[in-house]
């Protein structure tokens, strides 16, 4: 099943902007009535828009920029149908929202006109389709598990239990004593009647075909990427005899790698004691990295050869060069300079990357005590912790430079590449308590938004990257001005605990309005639920299959 | 013959290669709208424009400070020039008129209603002998049910539902040229408005009423001394209620059962809610089955300045004030960008999908009631194991312009 | 078993000691429980107003110090006869005229007392304004009373729209200003000695507002039970420093002992913590209105590092979380009874190993002597005879077949039980040893008679623990592993020991059996103390 993962970023006009924050806060007391986590919560909300996961509506002010509201979505299927289901059920607040928020500059000017002119009718759903920003990095936890199958399973383990506990029911009960397969077949039997979806097989989480095209994008990015940044050495090697670009490749590479040596120490007192190893990481990977490698030369090479003898033949018919080349006659030079141009990355453009990058990193300032508006922090506070999950907003400012620019944004393409073909079991790696999550640029670029929707508390969330994941967070996260110093990208940064929550905190802003469609469960329950499930649609089960089932009832 | 006799609520098709091209077109018009909606919206000529988008078809509807009803002119020559609220703009007037209709038609009304909707059409289906025109069925229904609800007895000499009827093809779908139209209603008007006046004098000269029908509930708020239900504007609201609202049912219902008819699940569906009495199922279910085939594919506005439709977008359009903007509602059920998967029989959709009542200032005033009976009146059938197409080309709902004509079933 | 490397010395916890400079300045009770010293008192202290102090704020500090001086780390040279131990709540160093910098220098959650309402609902205690079932009837009896913050609110600026609820305080009948911990022998010492403070204290304005009698009840194995009947302070943290400070077996600990290494800062500010930097703390001003104050250099006490004319007040000293907890000794055995009996019923063919005593294990997760449950029955004891603590789960029991993934003991200290994956386990190990508390509670009131049968006694654990980050530490444990209905995924059920009613699940093969615990244990009181170094005493002494 497809899902969304989107925001609107809707630059607010300064004077309007605690009118507007009174107005989600508003929103909120009407649709949550009664305690969080109480089954009534948000039920117009659940019952009008059915394809709804998360929703937020946050404003974040800032020192740098007019405050911009944010309004962050999750959901099943396209945007057009669930920015219809939104608009029939808040049009008329939202309406009101945004006639706090800027006429925007650009073309969508005369539209925002159209849905804020004083008794407009315009459907507000354009407008809000046309300020749409989508994530450079996304997330989804439980991904292919749709709101309504969630829901589902979820009520289905809550009848399970009932029915395995059920106190009321005199005597003994006739699922004790009984082997794993016995107790499923009986269950199945009971759950069947008032679950009649068990009769189905259930839809596939990620289609074929949404695997294979993930797999194709990421595929493609490598590749182009590679070649992008061997391109400087694929021509250096095409105009030198290879004896002498090899000499010179490993010339300058030694005079890097030395320089990178020296620099490598930590500024004095930013070290962390633990971090990856890369050794330990890349090592066992060797066979598979020199296999991607021949596979990457083979592509390339296929790629390029055709490109190659079409020029040749241009140039021939315009006079100019020599002979034109048959695709044959090209492909080996052509594969030839491709591995050359990989050499030269690895030995000279990475490492002159990463000196470049450490330069950097030794002349970032850091932002250790940065500045916490104490009533922002409490009406943050006062929102937490009501149920299992917990929501945070985040808006921080990117470094400035070629280099950073260039990093976030292939870090982040690529990132967002590999998520998708690498979380697909309903965790996001070691960290297995985030639903949806994602990142977007803002302001051309110069601002990085980060939405969560997470289990637990933020503090044991912020502990769980700073514990699990802090070498892809300070990755991901590091370009941030002021996040704690880094080395080489991965090293230090988030593991700097007690700075990088304070650095986080002071980019939060208060999640005035909030809403999950199953606020009592977390990643790892709907994945549980999942699996006693997919376990009662199959009819049968073997003693290994129904003894590994019954392990999660 | 005079019209006052007629004995055709439908009047007869137009024959030959127009009457053809005429049947081609409404036919294929799903199809323009598909295409229009993705290549070319807003399409139009001239002062003419008609909006298929989902969003476009609410902006206009909803935006009834730029566009108006188109209605009043007619309406004048049915009620005899006295004011009513559907032909009105968003005014004091307007609120005044739908705010009294409202205290007299009450939701607590609507369970009675549904189950003498129910009950008639029972009714008529166990004298039927195992085989029905549901055209037919639907009218009868919605006369026998509607009209003694709002107080209006039939007339001495011909058919209430042939008047109503023809009254409604004159307000809704007829055009200026259509002569012979005005003829019958320059006839008719002029009676239906005697006969309610008829009545009215009858009740106010001691006659018994049906108890507490809606023209009872009138009388008894004048004589409470509101000054809003006077005489004529009494018969006025009755008038046009009767008009405008049991001549749908003929339209709707069997439209909406060949629908159930063409989706085998769908129609087991529909079945089993009706067996079990489950009337909210089967009240979804019949409404998204008239989702494939609504009343009609729209309804005009006359834009009252110059707009710009969709501002902003790149479909924007200008119309000038007193172009016609026809909305195609049908389409707009239809659309992709708002509706999810619209070729999909789907019986959970949310409301904001259907527009069948329209939407907005002149959204239909017997929406309620429409909702409550409408289901009713199909149940009865429903609950029939053996229902299904007559034998031959009646089993197949026919359609003369935008009525439904004809759709004989057996049970 | 587990067959990791793993180094295991007996009682590892046990046996760590500071480097006898750092130990001179900081209280003994950071290193000890003072085991030797069986009976004890706390005296919850309440200071008087101000003005009515005739010897200023720090006076009578200097009157304790002749009645009864606060214990050093320093290892007694003989046999040790009594000790004492102070910490302070944030009212109570604000009563005694703290400077306003250095009261707003202390950590957040220090600063804002437990008692601070979305603390409460996080740690479980209050929500919409009702205290929770886990909480005395009637609300708690005592708390420090920190007053709300500074309501910003009031300053309204242009275009301001007022919307945000306010926050609500939430007071306890009693004040508590400081605790006083006092170790002796036996009774009549006791008592001797709390009659001498509060004697003197008189004088000062300082009265004892409310106070607990402690008892450690050693038995001849060595082994100390909670009322429940439960061996009790068996895991704790083993310290280690990088730079030295810490000390086992007259070697310095530099390195992670496997299980429970946890780097000094965890405990002490001023070291090394969790998060590799110096364990923050508070600070003094080093001059008052321009001109220079000798006091925070007279006490001791060094320049702060990183805040240029500041001292470091926080230095060897902690951060101390107490709470009262009312054990309802007869509820919870009975509730065992019917627990068992329901499921003997349920069951009737294979539930012969299901006795009230089998369940209670399951929901404390150790036997009565304190050997952790195992699939095969439970885990050998240590050489030593006590029971072994070098245990991690995931290898052994990764299911919870025998120590339940919800007992209190998993809870409490999970390891490396929330590995996913067998790959994961050092990292979450290592995570978990990131959220490990230093605990120095002990008991109070009578054992009771029969432990099926209530009586009017009030008995509980005075739950005592040091810590340096509070937020990341204590109320990490309460919240996100013992009150976490989603823990290990277990699904809407929380601690059976501590927490409230609810539902708990029994691991067995095939099927998990589960149980209906009911709330045992109430809060009656609690709050966050800071304690401070021996330097950073006399300082006080000094306001």
């Amino acid at each position: 099943m497809l899902q969304s993962t989107l925001n609107v970023p809707l630059e607010v006009k300064p004077e309007s902007c605690s009118r507007l924050s009174a107005l989600i806060e508003a929103l909120r007391q009407r649709e949550d009535t009664g305690p969080f986590g109480q089954p009534d919560n948000f039920s117009r909300v659940m019952r009008d828009i059915p394809t709804l996961h998360f929703m937020s509506m946050s404003v974040f002010t800032a020192a740098e920029y007019d405050p911009i509201f944010i309004l962050e979505a999750n959901f099943d299927g396209q945007p057009g149908v669930f920015w219809g289901q939104l608009e029939a059920a808040f049009g008329p607040d939202l309406r009101e929202m945004l006639r706090c928020c800027k006429r925007p500059l650009d073309e969508d000017g005369p539209l925002y006109d159209a849905v804020t002119a004083s008794d407009s009718r315009a459907p507000l759903a354009p407008y809000l389709e046309a300020r749409t920003q989508r994530p450079s990095v996304f997330h989804h936890g439980n991904r292919g598990l749709t709101r309504d199958r969630i829901l589902q399973e979820a009520a289905l383990f809550v009848a399970v239990r009932e029915e395995l506990d059920d106190p009321g029911r005199p005597g003994p009960s006739p699922y004790r004593g009984r082997s794993a397969t016995e107790v499923h077949a009986l269950l199945r039997k009971a759950m069947v009647p008032a679950h009649p979806w068990l009769g189905m097989s259930a839809p596939p989480r990620i289609s074929r075909g949404e695997r294979l095209l993930d797999i194709l994008r990421l595929v493609t990015f490598a590749v182009l990427l590679l070649l992008a940044f061997s391109l400087p050495a694929i021509v250096v090697a095409a105009l030198m005899p290879w004896k002498a670009y090899v000499l010179l490749l490993l010339l300058v590479a030694t005079a890097t790698g030395l320089l990178i040596y020296a620099k490598r120490a930590p500024l004095p007192g930013t070290e962390t004691s633990a971090g990856p190893n890369l050794t330990r990481l890349i090592l066992p990977k060797v066979p598979a990295i020199l296999g991607i490698v021949a596979a990457y030369v083979v592509v390339a090479a296929l790629v390029l050869t055709p490109l190659v003898s079409a020029t040749s033949h241009l140039l021939a018919w315009l006079g100019a060069g020599n002979l034109p080349a048959t695709p044959g006659d090209a492909f080996w030079p052509v594969a030839r300079a491709v591995l050359l141009g990989l050499l030269g990355l690895l030995l000279v453009i990475l490492p002159g990357l990463v000196l470049w990058l450490r330069y950097l990193e030794r002349h970032d300032s850091s932002h250790d005590a940065p500045h916490v508006d104490e009533r922002l922090l409490r009406e943050m506070v006062r929102r937490e912790d009501w149920v299992a999950q917990n929501h945070m907003g985040s808006i921080v400012l990117i470094k400035p430079g070629v280099l950073r620019s260039i990093i976030i944004r292939a870090g982040h393409l690529g990132l967002g590449l590999v998520l998708r073909v690498v979380a697909t079991d309903g965790y996001l790696g070691t960290m297995r308590t985030v639903h949806f999550a994602h990142w977007a640029f803002l302001n051309n670029g110069s601002r990085l938004l980060f939405f969560s929707n997470f289990d637990h508390s933020w503090d044991s969330y912020l502990d769980d990257f700073i514990e699990k994941a802090a070498g892809g967070l300070t990755l991901a996260w590091g370009c941030g001005v002021g996040f704690p110093p880094t080395r080489f990208l991965i090293y230090d940064g988030a593991r700097h605990g007690r700075r990088f929550k304070n650095w986080a905190l002071a980019s939060r802003a208060v999640s005035r309005f909030w809403y999950s469609a199953y606020p009592t469960l977390t990643v790892d329950q709907i994945e549980r639920n999942n699996r006693i499930a997919d376990g009662l649609r199959r009819p049968e089960l073997s003693e290994v299959e129904a003894r590994a089932w019954i392990s999660d009832l | 013959m005079s019209a006052l006799l007629s004995q055709d609520p439908i009047r007869p098709a137009a024959s030959g290669l127009k009457g053809a091209i005429h049947r081609a077109f409404l036919a294929a018009l799903p199809s323009v709208f598909a295409v229009a909606r993705r290549v070319w919206p807003i399409p139009g000529l001239g002062s003419f424009r008609a909006v298929t988008r989902h969003d476009d078809v609410r902006e206009v509807f909803g935006t009834d400070t730029a566009f108006r009803v188109p209605y009043q002119p007619n309406l004048n020559v049915i009620t005899g020039g006295e004011p009513f609220f559907l032909g009105m703009d968003d005014t004091p007037e307007y609120r005044a008129g739908v705010a009294a209709m409202r205290r007299v038609v009450r939701a607590d009304d609507l369970p009675a209603l549904a189950l003498r909707t129910e009950e008639a059409a029972s009714n008529i289906l166990s004298h039927a002998g195992g085989r029905i025109d549901v055209v037919d069925l639907a009218r009868r229904v919605a006369f026998d049910v509607v009209a003694p609800y709002f107080g209006v007895p039939p007339p001495a000499q011909g058919r209430l539902d042939v008047w109503a009827t023809r009254l409604f093809e004159f307000q809704f779908a007829s055009s200026p040229k259509d002569i012979a139209l005005r003829r019958e209603v320059d006839e008719i008007a002029p009676a239906f408005r005697a006969l309610i006046d008829a009545e009215i004098a009858r009740r106010k000269s001691g006659g018994a009423g049906a108890g507490d029908d809606v023209l009872d509930r009138c009388l008894a708020q004048q004589a409470a001394g509101d000054p809003w239900y006077t005489d004529p504007q009494i018969r006025t609201s009755l008038l046009c209620m009767v008009v405008g609202g049991p001549p749908q049912w003929p339209m709707v219902v069997p439209q909406a059962l060949e629908q159930l008819l063409q989706r085998p699940e769908a129609l087991e569906a529909a079945r089993s809610a009706a067996q079990a009495s489950d009337d909210d199922r089967l009240r979804r279910i019949v409404l998204e089955a008239m989702r494939f085939d609504p009343l009609g594919p729209g309804l005009p506005r006359i834009a009252r300045r110059d707009w710009s439709i969709a501002q902003g977008t790149r479909r924007q359009t200008k119309v000038r004030q007193g172009a016609t903007v026809f909305v195609a509602f049908s389409s707009a059920m239809m659309d992709d960008r708002r509706v999810p998967e619209p070729r999909r029989f789907d019986t959970d959709r949310g409301a904001h999908e259907y527009i069948h009542f329209g939407y907005g200032l002149h959204e239909c005033f017997g929406k309620h009631i429409n909702h409550a009976c409408l289901p009713r009146l199909l149940k009865p059938l429903l609950r029939h194991p053996n229902l299904q197409r007559a034998a031959g080309k009646e089993g197949t709902l026919t359609k003369n312009g935008i009525f439904a004509e004809r759709l004989v079933v057996t049970f | 078993m587990d067959q990791r490397p793993v180094t295991r010395t007996p009682k590892p916890s046990a046996g760590w000691k500071l480097a006898p400079e750092i130990a001179r300045e900081v209280q003994g009770i950071v290193v000890t429980g003072f085991g030797s010293l069986p009976t004890g008192r706390a005296l919850f202290l309440e200071i008087g107003e101000p003005e009515r102090l005739d010897l200023g704020g720090g006076a009578w500090l200097r009157t304790l110090n002749r009645v009864a001086p606060v214990t050093p780390a320093i290892p007694p040279s003989g046999a040790q006869d009594r000790a004492a131990a102070l910490a302070f709540t944030w009212t109570g160093l604000a009563r005694m005229k703290l400077p306003a910098n250095a009261l707003a220098s202390f950590s957040r959650p220090f600063r804002e007392g437990m008692f601070q309402e979305d603390r409460l609902r996080r740690l479980g205690d209050r929500r919409r304004d009702e205290w929770q079932e886990t909480v005395l009837d009637g609300g708690p009896l005592w708390s420090a009373n920190t007053p709300l913050r500074e309501p910003t609110s009031t300053r309204v600026g242009a275009y301001d729209v007022a919307f945000e609820g306010e926050e609500k305080h939430v007071p306890t009948p009693i004040t508590v200003h400081a605790v006083l911990l006092l170790y002796t022998l036996d009774d009549a010492s006791a008592d001797a000695l709390a009659r001498d403070v509060e004697d003197a204290f008189r004088s000062h304005g300082v009265t004892v507002s409310h106070r607990l009698p402690l008892v450690l009840d050693v038995e001849a194995a060595g082994v100390s039970r909670e009322h429940f009947g439960f061996a009790d302070g068996l895991s704790q943290p083993a310290p280690f420093d990088a730079a030295g400070a810490v000390e086992i077996e007259g070697r310095k600990a530099t390195q992670a002992e496997p299980v429970q290494g946890v780097p000094l800062g965890e405990f002490l500010i001023g070291y090394v913590n969790g998060h590799h930097e110096k364990a923050p703390g508070p600070v003094v001003p080093g001059e008052e209105h321009g001109t220079a104050d000798p006091r925070p250099q007279d006490a001791g006490l060094p320049p702060h590092p990183e805040a240029q004319g500041f001292y470091d007040l926080g230095r060897n000293g902690s951060y101390l979380v107490v709470r009262e907890l009312r054990q309802d000794v007869a509820a919870f055995w009975t509730s065992m009874d019917r627990n068992a009996a329901a499921i003997r019923a349920r069951d009737p063919e294979n539930s012969g190993h299901v006795t009230a005593e089998w369940i209670a294990e399951r929901v404390v997760g150790r036997d009565r002597e304190g050997h952790l449950l195992c699939p095969a029955g439970r885990r050998a004891p240590h050489a030593s005879g006590m029971p072994d603590n070098s245990f991690l789960f995931h290898a052994d029991d990764p299911h919870g077949i025998g120590c339940p993934p919800g007992s209190h003991v998993r809870r409490a200290n999970p390891r490396d039980a929330l590995a996913p994956t067998p790959e994961q386990r050092e990292s979450l190990l290592a995570a978990a040893n990131n959220h490990r508390i230093l605990r120095r509670g002990r008991k109070f009131g009578p054992r009771i008679e029969d432990d099926r049968t209530p009586d009017d006694a009030d008995r509980g654990l005075l739950f005592m623990c040091l810590n340096t980050d509070i937020a990341r530490q204590f109320e990490f444990v309460q919240q996100t592993w013992l009150l976490n209905s989603d823990f290990a995924t277990l699904f809407d059920e929380v601690d059976p020991l501590v927490g409230p009613d609810g539902r708990m699940t029994i691991r067995e093969e095939p099927l998990r059996r589960s149980v209906h615990v009911e709330t045992y244990v109430q809060m009656a009181g609690g709050d966050y103390f800071f304690l401070p170094s021996l330097p950073a005493l006399r300082y006080l002494a000094s306001l």
